[in-house]
């Protein structure tokens, strides 16, 4: 008595799970890969990962091992893009490539999938107690996303002194959050192979 | 260090993406001369950086859509096209169903489902991965989760028993158990029965091997000893995060405190082991690659290692990894391999 279902997304249940890990999941993973290599492509990242789960039907284990093995794969997977990019001759794009490779192994925890609102807030907070020059020059560039150039001429000012306040800027708010940085980097790359030889 | 730049101007540009070649060897340089200077830089970065969050915030239900679309491509395309290999599930019902197990695998070498009948105790199903086969998951109708490894046989009843949910195991496997009171849930092994209310752990015992390890993530086991007829003659609590080997034959016990997150790690192909002898890695690695690895030497035999390997990465490579500092030869007859000190 054994039926054969060939169109596996027949069964409702495996799928609404499946949706729910992946709107819980995905927005953070795509944030964390946007860091390093391009928006399409840390979908593509993203993507690929979720259809292994869902082929594995890994999305049935504990919440605690799923999100573990998401950010490792998808983490994995940035690893594995910047790496094949590295022929290029290119000066700046082999080096940003490699201080990319870097910041990913610097900004190694999983709970960066986790309290990502809590983060926010508090950034915003600490941005609210920016002097006021300063907080203007910010948020043009933070959340209007526009470049010095722009905002210089915005503001009737020079350009330096856009690049001044945007440093002064990333200056004090790193101060202010520096304990919630450093809870999410870790300084001690984590052994991924590691051998002890002990007699 | 050039006098013409700022390091602050340099840093902004690059968080703008907007820095010149000229501009980048400068800030590197200033980046290669300490690793404060490298933590401040990448600190400022993790603060730009978060600008972007919000974009992500609201997961678009396009991007869902097209995740979709690839789920159904796969799921019709057959066996026979290339990578990407479609999950079958076989769905079992049974008329007085108390146990619905789906069985799911991709990229498995092969797997086989037979149906057995057992005088007077009733049906059961058994499910076996072959060797170097992947992960295979089991679900059963009361929520419980198993994950077979290669080289492992799974027996379960059509129908539990009233009073207790009983399985056997010859391999390795990774248990999420649901929590019944009423109904332990138990796992049979050689000489062995790990006793379960609803917890988490990891079972490696292979029926060729005389020793049996079983990991407690989370939860409570208790492990106990059958004598030859099959009755428990004495038992072991374990707590989570303690893992016990046992050895059939010679009868030692060895209970260890762990990161049980180590035992549990083939799940995603990885092989992760810390301070562990030779012996014990070339056994775990003979299981999965269905090869008998034998190691004259005893004292290369006690050898530990801490590390992690991919499955995937095939034995050849797995075992030069072994031998980084060029101490042991292998040499292979059909599925043995001999594991010696190289000769100076």
């Amino acid at each position: 008595m054994v039926r054969r279902m060939k169109n596996q997304l027949e069964n409702d249940g495996f799928i609404t799970r499946f949706k729910t890990l992946y709107r819980e999941n995905a927005p953070m993973l795509m944030f964390y890969a946007s860091k390093y290599v391009d928006i399409v492509v840390a979908e593509d990242v993203v993507h690929d990962v979720f259809l292994k789960i869902w082929q594995r039907k890994d999305f049935l284990l504990s919440e605690e091992y799923i999100k573990n093995y998401l950010y490792r794969s998808v983490r994995n997977a940035c690893l594995d893009y910047l790496k094949h990019q590295e022929v290029e001759e290119n000066y700046v794009k082999d080096t940003i490539n490699r201080l990319k490779i870097e910041e990913i192994h610097r900004n190694d925890d999983p709970a960066f999938l986790y309290s990502g609102d809590e983060r926010m807030k508090s950034v915003r907070r600490a941005m609210d107690k920016l002097p006021a020059k300063c907080r203007e020059v910010f948020e043009l560039s933070y959340l209007e996303e526009k470049k010095s150039g722009e905002i210089a001429s915005l503001l009737g000012v020079s350009i330096r002194t856009v690049e001044a306040q945007l440093y002064k800027a990333l200056k004090i708010l790193r101060g202010a959050l520096l304990p919630l940085i450093l809870f999410f980097m870790e300084f001690i790359s984590k052994i991924f192979i590691l051998f002890v030889f002990i007699l | 260090m050039s006098t013409e730049y700022n390091i602050e101007e340099l840093i902004v540009h690059y968080l703008q993406e907007e820095i010149t070649e000229e501009e980048l060897r400068v800030l590197d340089d200033w980046l290669q001369q300490s690793s404060a200077n490298k933590d401040f830089f990448f600190e400022l970065k993790y603060i730009y950086d978060t600008k972007r969050y919000s974009e992500f915030l609201h997961g678009s239900e396009a991007s869902w859509d097209r995740l979709y679309s690839l789920l159904k491509k796969d799921s019709m395309s057959g066996r026979s096209s290339g990578k990407r290999k479609a999950g079958l599930v076989f769905l079992l019902r049974y008329v007085a169903v108390a146990i619905i197990a789906i069985l799911v695998g991709i990229g498995i070498t092969r797997y086989t489902y037979e149906q057995k009948y057992v005088g007077g105790k009733g049906f059961y199903n058994e499910v076996i991965v072959d060797k170097g086969g992947k992960a295979n998951t089991v679900l059963l109708s009361d929520g419980s989760i198993i994950v077979l490894n290669s080289s492992t046989k799974l027996r379960y009843p059509t129908n539990f028993d009233v009073s207790e949910r009983v399985v056997q195991l010859d391999g390795e496997a990774y248990f999420e158990v649901a929590a019944d009171k009423e109904k332990p849930f138990i796992v049979k092994l050689k000489k062995q029965q790990i006793r379960v209310l609803g917890t988490k752990f990891n079972i490696e015992a292979y029926s060729q091997e005389s020793y049996t390890v079983t990991t407690l993530m989370s939860g409570s086991v208790s492990v106990q000893r059958l004598n030859d007829n099959g009755e428990p003659v004495d038992e072991l609590l374990l707590q989570p995060d303690q893992k016990v080997i046992i050895d059939d034959v010679s009868g030692v016990v060895s209970l260890k405190n762990i990161d049980s997150s180590l035992s549990k790690s083939w799940i995603q192909g990885e092989c992760k082991f810390k301070d562990e002898t030779l012996w014990m890695i070339t056994r775990r690695l003979g299981n999965h690659y269905g090869v008998a690895i034998h190691i004259e030497d005893s004292t290369l035999r006690n050898i530990r290692y801490t590390g992690t390997f991919q499955f995937a990465q095939g034995l050849r490579e797995v075992l030069d990894v072994i031998n980084y500092e060029n101490q042991l030869t292998f040499n292979q007859t059909g599925d043995n391999i001999y594991i010696k000190r190289k000769s100076e």
